[in-house]
């Protein structure tokens, strides 16, 4: 599935925050979206899903803008996981994932045992079949994250939308995650965006990086040329080091806030 | 647990099925006047299957004509009244919102009552109610949105409000019925009885519940998903909207339905679709088949309870508020603010 945003303008009210966004994501790639708090990162993503108008111009799945798509064609395609939330209503982690199948089927149906069948696989996918009969509420949030993603797999979607998924996480819960979005976009072709504050996950997972700045600046690129020193300092108003380390062969990119400019 | 026990789904749902039935057919048997199982056997058998068999006229007067229709009617609206309860707990995802605590039945009441005092029509009645139960629920929704969201807190202060609003109509109509005719009439019918139920009240009143329940009995799956955020539930591929108004068109008409013929029976909303929750967790698909077969048993109880208990009948409201009511506390108690 290819992903495009055609003329993106979003912003609230008549306030335009962002225009002219043009970008595209192919099969199985991974498009992260830094920028700093309060910028829009997450109506952004609610633009491009649908779940908010542009104010401008249109996201298209294959060609086809999406408002032109039923919302079964747009949720088969798309899944989105939200910032890990509580619900008051608290369902067991299978209950929740199968809620994931719901957009392929009727109103009045039950999910059947192959869609049962096709929950397990999810969690199967993200590593948490042991937490099939765990309480929601009694997760912690790197459990209830993973639940959360199983349960947009379900829907066998061709591309992930997630909202900051690894904010609030512990060190290994934030690798977690990471290897779950490389591991979906290369064995499984599932493409992925992803709202983030680190740009050192931005580099290590995401082939294409959006950094909205200030003054209605935006930079899009590869990962690896869009983030640098110059693009970092004019959206944080921070300035930052990026160095890479190789470690047992592998190359690792790290970058640190030196200080704040303003 | 229920859900623990290492049972076939198809015995459970025998069980859920049989329950009821059961407990009906004991009820033909008891009340002022005694009739054994045997005798009730045999008054069911001659009308049902057209058997013969000696009936005595009285047998046949007491369980045909006045304990079966009856006994039909709190099959009827308990399972009705308990699964709009469970079904509004689901689209408010607020364990507290029934139809007492959203103002519809008052709403219900209103119309209800305005049907009796103007025309009298049952039809016209029952539609008046649904109507003013639709009207209740959307006060209720538009009052506690608040930036697109309705918190447990302002849903439960909107259906105060509406239910406030609604009471007040009520007395109004009261004020101004006729204290010899209509007046006892509207009083009497608001407390709650089953009384004056024939198989002719239950023509008009069952096909709405029945539909309502069958709805949501479908939708009970689906019911999980208004638990999640807007957005998230959004996301799952359906018309959010239908959902949500198909969930208060059914509910309200199930409402709406049980108090045109019977009046306002309070507390069955919230108590029961707990119980059910405490008994088989949270999900609806589980707990709407549990809600349906317990709200029809307790209500058949109740009723049976009230009109055998003294030999003036207790108005069903007063018992079910008085078991209800302690509940509820115990249930603030239990859980208190860990809702919020």
């Amino acid at each position: 599935m290819i992903f495009e945003v055609k003329d993106g303008a979003y912003g609230f009210g008549n306030e335009i925050f962002f225009e002219n966004l043009n970008f595209t994501i192919g099969e199985g790639e991974t498009l992260a979206v830094l920028g700093p708090n309060g910028i829009g990162k997450t109506t952004l993503l609610k633009c491009m899903m649908g779940l908010k108008p542009w104010l401008h111009g249109e996201s298209r799945i294959d060609g086809t803008p999406l408002q032109k798509l039923s919302q079964k064609e747009i949720w088969t395609n798309i899944g989105y996981v939200a910032q890990a939330k509580n619900v008051n209503f608290t369902y067991t982690a299978k209950e929740m994932v199968l809620l994931g199948r719901s957009a392929h089927l009727g109103v009045f149906a039950q999910p059947r045992k192959e869609d049962v069948e096709i929950a397990e696989r999810a969690m199967e996918m993200v590593g948490i079949t042991h937490l099939a009969h765990k309480n929601c509420h009694q997760m912690s949030g790197g459990q209830l994250q993973m639940v959360l993603i199983a349960r947009s797999l379900a829907s066998n979607p061709k591309m992930l939308i997630m909202d900051e998924p690894e904010s609030n996480l512990d060190f290994k819960n934030q690798l977690i995650i990471l290897d779950t979005i490389e591991k979906l976009a290369h064995e499984h072709q599932i493409s992925c965006i992803i709202n983030t504050h680190y740009p050192a996950h931005a580099l290590r997972v995401a082939h294409k990086s959006l950094i909205l700045s200030k003054n209605k600046e935006w930079f899009w690129g590869e990962s690896k040329k869009v983030i640098n020193e110059v693009n970092m300092e004019k959206a944080f108003d921070v300035k930052v080091a990026i160095e890479s380390l190789n470690i047992q062969g592998e190359q690792h990119t790290y970058v640190v806030p030196v200080s704040f400019t303003k | 647990m229920l859900g623990k026990l290492k049972l076939s789904s198809q015995f459970k749902l025998a069980v859920l099925i049989i329950a009821p039935i059961l407990i009906g057919f004991f009820a033909l048997c008891l009340g002022r006047y005694m009739v054994t199982p045997k005798e009730v056997g045999d008054v069911l058998l001659q009308q049902v299957f057209g058997m013969a068999k000696e009936v005595p006229d009285v047998h046949l007067s007491v369980v045909w004509n006045i304990r079966l229709p009856r006994i039909l009617l709190a099959l009827l609206v308990g399972m009705g009244l308990a699964v709009s309860g469970a079904a509004f707990q689901g689209l408010f995802s607020n364990p507290l919102a029934t139809p007492d605590t959203l103002g519809v039945a008052a709403g219900a009441s209103f119309g209800a009552a305005l049907g009796i005092l103007l025309f009298e029509n049952i039809f016209v009645v029952q539609l008046l109610s649904v109507i003013f139960g639709i009207v209740a629920v959307a006060l209720t929704y538009s009052i506690s949105k608040i930036k697109g969201k309705s918190t447990i807190l302002m849903v439960v202060l909107g259906g105060m409000v509406t239910s406030a609003f609604f009471q007040a109509l009520i007395s109004l109509i009261k004020y101004v019925a006729d204290p010899e005719t209509k007046l006892p009439t509207i009083t009497y019918w608001l407390m709650g009885s089953m009384a004056s139920v024939s198989y002719n009240t239950l023509l008009y009143g069952a096909p709405l519940i029945i539909v309502g329940t069958i709805v949501l009995y479908l939708l009970r799956w689906r019911l999980n998903i208004l638990a999640l955020s807007e957005d998230e539930a959004r996301t799952m591929g359906y018309n959010l909207q239908h959902m949500r108004w198909l969930v208060i068109l059914a509910s309200t008409a199930i409402t709406a339905s049980a108090v045109s013929m019977c009046g306002q029976i309070g507390w069955i909303g919230l108590l029961i679709p707990h119980i059910s929750r405490m008994l088989v967790g949270t999900n609806n698909q589980k707990v709407i088949p549990v809600t349906i077969s317990m709200g029809a048993c307790y209500m058949v109880i109740i009723d049976t309870v009230a009109r055998s208990a003294s030999s003036a009948e207790i108005p069903l409201s007063i018992l079910t508020a008085l078991i209800g009511a302690p509940f509820f506390g115990y249930l603030l108690r239990k859980t208190g603010g860990g809702w919020a």
